[in-house]
């Protein structure tokens, strides 16, 4: 909890006012895209889960090196949200693509679902694993936090959203 | 005997040459050690690794008044993300001193130390002032007269009068653009403004910022037409024309202060090899697309593709970079060379979503760019880019590859 009161406490207003925007822009925006291309509950209801889980392993996952590894979450830290939101949403759109794809058929099959998004999620995990491995192997401490950081929740993401299609995706749509 | 000639192949041929000429140019100038490619043209990667600076300051505060250590330090952060300083931190520091406060600045940035510096060490309370009756401008013995404030007598106009004070280039007396700035008042202020000004036709006035006077000498045909108060800006450079706007326009801070304390910090940005890392992203992503094939994961056509594709998209964006000497932070660019591999990937596999996926991370990246801070602003500026480069190499390799493949 202190973590987050000195963070909250040595913020600007300006600071505290543009974060709210920023986040509150970036949650509406994504939601409603999804929603206005898919038209479906499910989906929207999926990806608002999807955004806060990512959102809440990405500040865990700082308490846990702070708490942990007693490790400084200096301001280069502010790029692992970005680089995991990015994540999230390549592997999000690629469930919407495969909606949009079977948008004439009555039913949506969900295996087929659940298979075209396993397939996506291993493909993420086959390239941010050794392209962040290889980053870590040219930097040091604090740096090399960072990237092990970014790199393990960038990949858990895409895990947790596949775990997430498993279990609100149960019957067809 | 009649020779048909068909020209239709022959200039394919030669696009495609010219195509595979341009393409390994844009990958040898992209490449790392490669920079002594030209006498005539420098390739080297600036970066901003080494520019980068750090600092701690700590400011006395003339107040105990919370509200007014509050808004100065909303005033100096204001001011910091104007000029895109990349990290900011201010914060309250408890004073042992009664009537004092103190507050807290960690910078780290690679811009101009003495720029940004300006930023956190001036008030910039503005005033007009008039010329003392019993003072004379024009005595031999004391020339800078004219630039002292204790020769000048207060008035009621000051920065609460004008709403905006607005710095550009206009043409000066001997017929060179300087910079000027354009003191912008209240609608209902300006007939008083005018007036107050009519009663010192031909006199000189000055504009005391902080105590250092600038001297202006009010038109004679000051109430005849549509009127503008213009103080010359003594600079040529253009960002220190950024840092006064940012200085006049950014609020009043409400109390004095000095800079008690200055401490260099080591520098936050750690420098990475920028060949090694190259060569390790290369082995890396060759890895990752040589698995997919083994495990059957994708088409070997989609693959070559999706390859060629981030070949063209980080070359491209590298070349540009180098050839157009923009400063980056190497840490920056692997993560955006990360990102454009996985979305080049990502956006050659799942055709069907790439118009929706490449148009919400977009619209999340600008409003990353225009609202985050920094870095943060920074590195979605980067990605932006180098996710418009990727959509576009998408199709130069499809076009290119199936010309290939019809000779």
């Amino acid at each position: 909890m202190e973590i987050f009161l000195n963070v909250w406490n040595n913020w600007s207003l300006y600071q505290k006012v543009t974060i709210a925007i920023l986040l509150t822009l970036l949650f509406l925006t994504i939601v409603l895209s999804v929603k206005f291309v898919t038209k479906s509950k499910q989906y929207t209801i999926f990806t608002i889960i999807s955004l806060i889980m990512s959102a809440i392993l990405t500040i865990v996952s700082f308490v846990f090196v702070n708490v942990v590894f007693n490790t400084t979450i200096t301001y280069m830290y502010m790029l692992t949200p970005i680089i995991v939101l990015i994540i999230n949403l390549f592997n999000i759109s690629s469930s919407v693509g495969f909606y949009i794809k079977n948008k004439k058929q009555k039913k949506l099959d969900i295996d087929e679902l659940k298979k075209e998004f396993l397939i996506d999620t291993v493909h993420l995990t086959v390239f941010l694993i050794p392209l962040f491995s290889v980053f870590c192997i040219f930097v040091t401490e604090p740096l090399l936090t960072f990237i092990l950081l970014t790199m393990l929740v960038s990949t858990a993401v895409p895990w947790i959203n596949y775990s997430l299609i498993y279990w609100l995706f149960h019957k067809n749509v | 005997m009649k020779i048909k000639f068909n020209a239709k192949p022959l200039l394919s041929y030669i696009s495609l040459a010219i195509a595979s000429a341009i393409l390994v140019a844009v990958i040898l100038i992209a490449l790392p050690l490669t920079e002594k490619i030209s006498d005539g043209i420098n390739f080297n990667l600036v970066t901003k690794d080494s520019s980068f600076w750090s600092k701690e300051y700590i400011l006395t505060l003339q107040t105990s008044d919370e509200k007014q250590v509050r808004d100065t330090r909303e005033i100096l952060y204001r001011r910091l993300r104007s000029f895109s300083v990349e990290r900011v931190s201010i914060y309250t520091l408890p004073s042992e001193e009664e009537g004092l406060s103190k507050l807290k600045v960690i910078i780290s940035s690679a811009k101009d130390q003495a720029l940004v510096e300006e930023l956190i060490k001036n008030r910039f309370q503005y005033k007009i002032m008039t010329k003392k009756a019993d003072v004379n401008f024009e005595d031999s013995e004391d020339q800078y007269a004219y630039m002292m404030e204790e020769n000048y007598d207060p008035t009621d106009w000051d920065y609460q009068d004008f709403r905006n004070i607005y710095i550009t280039k206009l043409k000066s007396n001997n017929g060179t653009y300087s910079y000027f700035a354009l003191y912008k008042l209240w609608p209902n202020k300006e007939k008083e403004f005018v007036n107050f000004l009519s009663q010192y036709k031909g006199d000189i006035i000055g504009v005391s910022i902080d105590g250092y006077i600038s001297p202006y000498q009010v038109p004679e045909d000051v109430d005849q037409s549509a009127f503008l108060f213009a103080l010359p800006v003594y600079t040529e450079d253009e960002d220190e024309a950024e840092i006064i706007s940012i200085l006049y326009n950014s609020g009043n801070i409400p109390v004095e202060f000095i800079v008690q304390e200055e401490t260099d910090l080591p520098s936050p940005i750690e420098s990475i090899d920028y060949i090694k890392i190259s060569i390790a992203l290369i082995i890396a992503l060759v890895t990752a697309y040589i698995y997919i094939l083994i495990f059957k994961q994708s088409t070997p056509q989609k693959l070559l593709r999706s390859f060629l594709a981030t070949v063209i998209t980080i070359s491209l964006y590298i070349a540009i970079l180098k050839i157009q000497q923009i400063p980056v932070y190497t840490i920056l660019l692997t993560l955006e060379c990360i990102i454009a591999s996985i979305a080049t990937y990502m956006f050659e596999e799942n055709k069907e979503s790439r118009k929706f996926t490449l148009g919400i991370l977009l619209l999340s990246l600008l409003i990353i760019t225009f609202l985050g801070t920094g870095l943060m602003s920074e590195f979605a500026k980067g990605t932006i880019c180098i996710l418009l480069l990727s959509a576009l190499s998408l199709k130069i390799s499809k076009r290119y590859i199936n010309k290939v493949r019809k000779i």
